[in-house]
């Protein structure tokens, strides 16, 4: 060892500009091997422009990036990988048909005499790295066919073959479960152990806390906060990144009352869940909590009339609903909001406006035609009500930040006048200050003596905005918990435990 | 913020967005077309060979505009041209049959909404995609129509049917006029009325569509539906025109549409693209098929022309869609 602890990466005055934006203000990063180094801030903070910037995808327009001391010119995705530069993006980079062992030991596959591949050297290999990470994973398994939290293990063992010595992680745990959270904490410390430095980027502020040794936050392109993680609170780092006092919505404190608006009895669905009984009154919100595939998700959609009802009850406003059709159900008053906003809750080339009124036609055509003049009217004042972030409402969807496109999404439902708004992770993937935005909307709905059915993966989100709680566990109800009286700890024991 | 950027620089901005989504650099591509043309030969821009190049362009834009509406859906139908060939082959042996003209058209068009009606149920209610269901469909019909004419082509169909083909109205051709109509219909269609909106949407996302509680496949079927009866009706105007139903007379049409729908800038995921794209695309195809005609060109050469120019045009979407 040398006589101090050299940083591996030093990023010193780093600016970049798309179409004359600035983007990145001369921003600086040190990363220390070993250590993970946080970087949080909202949706369009700077944080992907910088990521991309160090793993070659964008050049910088000024500044300097050295490593291990040495200063880096130009960065090419190939440079930066020969660098030891890694990045382990949300849409996982995978060759999905191949095995994991291909995946893992890609563009370096041990070949025979006459050029073949030499499987069982390949397969061997790839099981020792594997092994040596404590991953229970066949080599041979194809890559299709694991989970998207193995699927990452894949990535941070194809990673450590490949000698990194830096690793980013973009929104690692945005599709993982609290258990799978914890495995790949400890592929992270592992990582730690081999002095490699992480770079670790997530919206989930607990999780930082529980990983990180350092912590920068970017806001609108600078850095406004470098500390060790022990010298900052929670409340801290949001005020940083939002750059105001930010009140977190409490929905838990406030009492529920109203009449019964939704009543489930023994909903069944083959496969996937049984015996599920709930009862949600007007002003009232249930947390659906549980492991992802503990059948929480298909409780809502099977709610909504998209999956089959195989047994059970389900009772609206004292009308039996089960056997109906989608849109027979959202006609009775019943919406569902899907967890995957740009696959099945947007239509992304369409504009601001077609994205709010396509829910509700009936409100905006006169016969058969269109009353775009109607629907200009509907679309500004979901706008103005949401506070919808968009060059105008004939903006395309998909030049939207996050946040504004979550608050499209929901706004399609919000003027029909709905009863049960169902919500499958209604905050994923989205900033603080979005996300606060969004749980006033719950609020508001809640105020206005709607019902909501919310399935979250969040810790913060399930205990702040739940009333009650109904904790899913291998698709059985196994509690169901009064959120002013319930702690994480008992909300998690019931979701992964194995005795009911 | 977003919001506040695009004062000052918005006439430019402006210009660009339409540039980029109003399929400009297809229209210039065009205007370069026309003026060469006109210079190279000096009867081209004469009001006999205009009129002419509209004439033949009719056929291919009324079958285009069907087509328009099904893509922007984010359906395909490789069938169209067989569909051209039995509808044609049919009101030719019905009039044969000494049958009235006007019946044999209906009974066209309902044929033309009949195969388009098969292609919707299949590609409504298989996951199959409606290209491989279709390049099936194609087959087999076209093998119809070879089948109930033992391949013989049916010629002099009468001067009743030749009517649509040949008449003319305050010295425009009927088709002209036809044409314009239809596009002028799916304009309306598109723009301006709810089964139009429908189509974007579900070629923008169906499944987000279905969610939205919209009946997702029976649109489908809708458009599929559409597509088809703009089918029969190009092959009453060509068969009418030519006064001839041959059994593989519509086999060229498939590409030829989908070529000037994709041109006009319509992807083949769907969501988006407008009937001025296709008309464009038509208007070019068709200046090219004319232009090159006039200057004794062989028809190999309009082929190897339009392939390239579909080719260069799908790379210049694609590039535009990728920022």
């Amino acid at each position: 060892m040398s006589s101090e602890i050299q940083n591996i990466l030093e990023i010193r005055a780093v600016s970049k500009s798309f179409s004359g934006v600035e983007v990145l203000h001369s921003v600086d990063l040190d990363l220390a091997p070993g250590k993970v180094h946080a970087v949080v801030g909202e949706n369009g903070a700077g944080k992907s422009t910088l990521i991309k910037i160090l793993s070659g995808v964008h050049r910088r327009d000024g500044g300097t990036i050295a490593i291990e001391g040495r200063p880096v010119e130009a960065l090419s995705p190939h440079i930066a990988q020969s660098l030891g530069i890694v990045t382990i993006y949300q849409e996982r980079n995978l060759i999905p048909y191949l095995s994991v062992g291909e995946n893992i030991l890609l563009g370096d596959v041990p070949t025979g005499r006459l050029g073949t591949v030499h499987w069982k050297r390949l397969f061997e290999r790839a099981g020792e790295i594997l092994k040596n990470l404590n991953l229970d994973l066949n080599p041979r398994e194809t890559v299709v066919n694991l989970s998207p939290a193995e699927q990452q293990a894949v990535e941070i063992a194809k990673a450590l073959y490949k000698q990194a010595r830096i690793v980013i992680m973009d929104e690692p745990t945005a599709s993982l479960t609290a258990a799978e959270t914890k495995n790949l904490f400890d592929l992270i410390c592992q990582l730690k152990g081999r002095n490699v430095a992480v770079i670790y980027i997530s919206h989930r502020l607990d999780e930082i806390f529980a990983i990180a040794d350092e912590v920068t936050v970017l806001r609108d392109g600078s850095r406004v906060l470098h500390c060790p993680i022990g010298e900052v609170t929670k409340e801290q780092l949001v005020k940083a990144m939002v750059g105001e006092e930010v009140t977190i919505t409490r929905i838990a404190e406030a009492a529920a009352a109203g009449e019964l608006l939704l009543e489930v009895q023994g909903l069944t669905r083959a496969g996937a869940f049984e015996d599920v009984s709930l009862r949600l009154q007007r002003g009232m919100i249930i947390g659906l909590a549980g492991a992802l595939g503990s059948g929480r998700a298909n409780v809502l959609r099977t709610l909504a009339g998209i999956e089959p009802v195989s047994g059970g009850k389900i009772i609206l406003n004292g009308t039996e609903l089960q056997g109906k059709g989608l849109t027979e159900i959202i006609e009775r008053g019943i919406c569902f909001v899907p967890a995957e906003r740009d696959q099945s809750g947007l239509i992304l080339s369409m504009s601001v406006a077609g994205n709010t009124t396509i829910a509700d036609l009936d409100a905006v055509t006169r016969g058969p035609f269109m009353d775009l003049g109607r629907e200009r009217a509907v679309a500004q004042k979901c706008v103005r009500d949401l506070d919808i972030q968009a060059k105008s409402i004939y903006q395309e969807v998909q030049y939207l930040s996050g946040g504004n496109r979550q608050k499209v999404m929901l706004s399609k439902w919000l003027a029909r006048g709905l009863e049960v708004f169902l919500l499958d992770e209604p905050t994923q993937g989205v900033d603080v200050g979005a996300r606060e935005e969004i749980h006033q909307i719950m609020k508001r709905l809640l105020d206005e003596g709607k019902g909501i059915l919310m399935v979250t993966s969040d810790l913060d989100e399930l205990m702040n905005m739940s009333q009650f709680i109904a904790v899913m566990n291998r698709g059985r109800l196994v509690a169901y918990l009064d959120a002013k009286q319930t702690t994480r700890e008992e909300v998690l024991s019931y979701a992964i435990g194995n005795s009911n | 913020m977003p919001s506040e950027t695009p004062t000052k620089r918005s006439a430019a901005w402006r210009f660009k967005r339409a540039f980029e989504s109003q399929q400009l650099g297809i229209v210039f591509v065009l205007i370069a077309l026309v003026i060469i043309m006109s210079i190279v030969s000096p009867v081209f821009l004469s009001p006999r060979n205009l009129s002419n190049v509209l004439q033949q362009i009719s056929t291919l834009g009324i079958l285009s505009m069907g087509m328009t509406v099904l893509m922007i859906s984010g359906g395909i139908d490789l069938s169209v041209g067989s569909c051209i060939s039995v509808v044609a082959v049919v009101a030719g042996m019905m009039i044969k049959a000494h049958l009235p003209a006007e019946l044999a058209m209906v009974v066209g068009l309902l044929i033309g909404c009949s195969i388009g009606l098969v292609n919707g149920l299949l590609a409504a209610y298989t996951r199959a995609h409606p290209f491989i269901l279709t390049l099936g469909t194609m087959t087999f019909f076209s093998g119809v129509a070879v089948y109930i004419t033992k391949g013989f082509p049916i010629t002099d169909l009468g001067k009743r049917f030749e009517w649509i083909g040949s008449a003319k109205v305050w010295g425009i051709p009927f088709i002209v006029i036809l044409f314009f109509v239809v596009m002028l219909v799916c304009y309306v269609l598109l723009r301006y009325m709810r089964t139009g909106r429908i189509a974007y949407a579900i070629g923008g996302n169906e499944y987000t569509t279905y969610l939205a509680g919209v009946p997702v496949r029976r649109y489908k079927i809708l458009f599929y539906v559409i597509c088809g009866f703009f089918a029969g009706l190009a092959a009453v105007v060509l068969s009418s025109r030519i006064s001839s139903a041959i059994p593989t007379m519509g086999a060229d049409y498939t590409l030829q549409a989908i070529g000037a729908v994709v041109i006009g800038g319509v992807p083949l995921t769907g969501g988006r693209g407008n009937v001025w794209g296709t008309l464009t695309g038509v208007l070019l195809l068709g200046v090219i098929a004319n232009g090159l005609n006039l200057l004794h060109f062989d028809a190999s050469i309009q082929y190897m022309l339009t392939g390239l120019i579909i080719v260069v045009a799908v790379i210049l979407h694609e590039q535009r869609s990728r920022r």
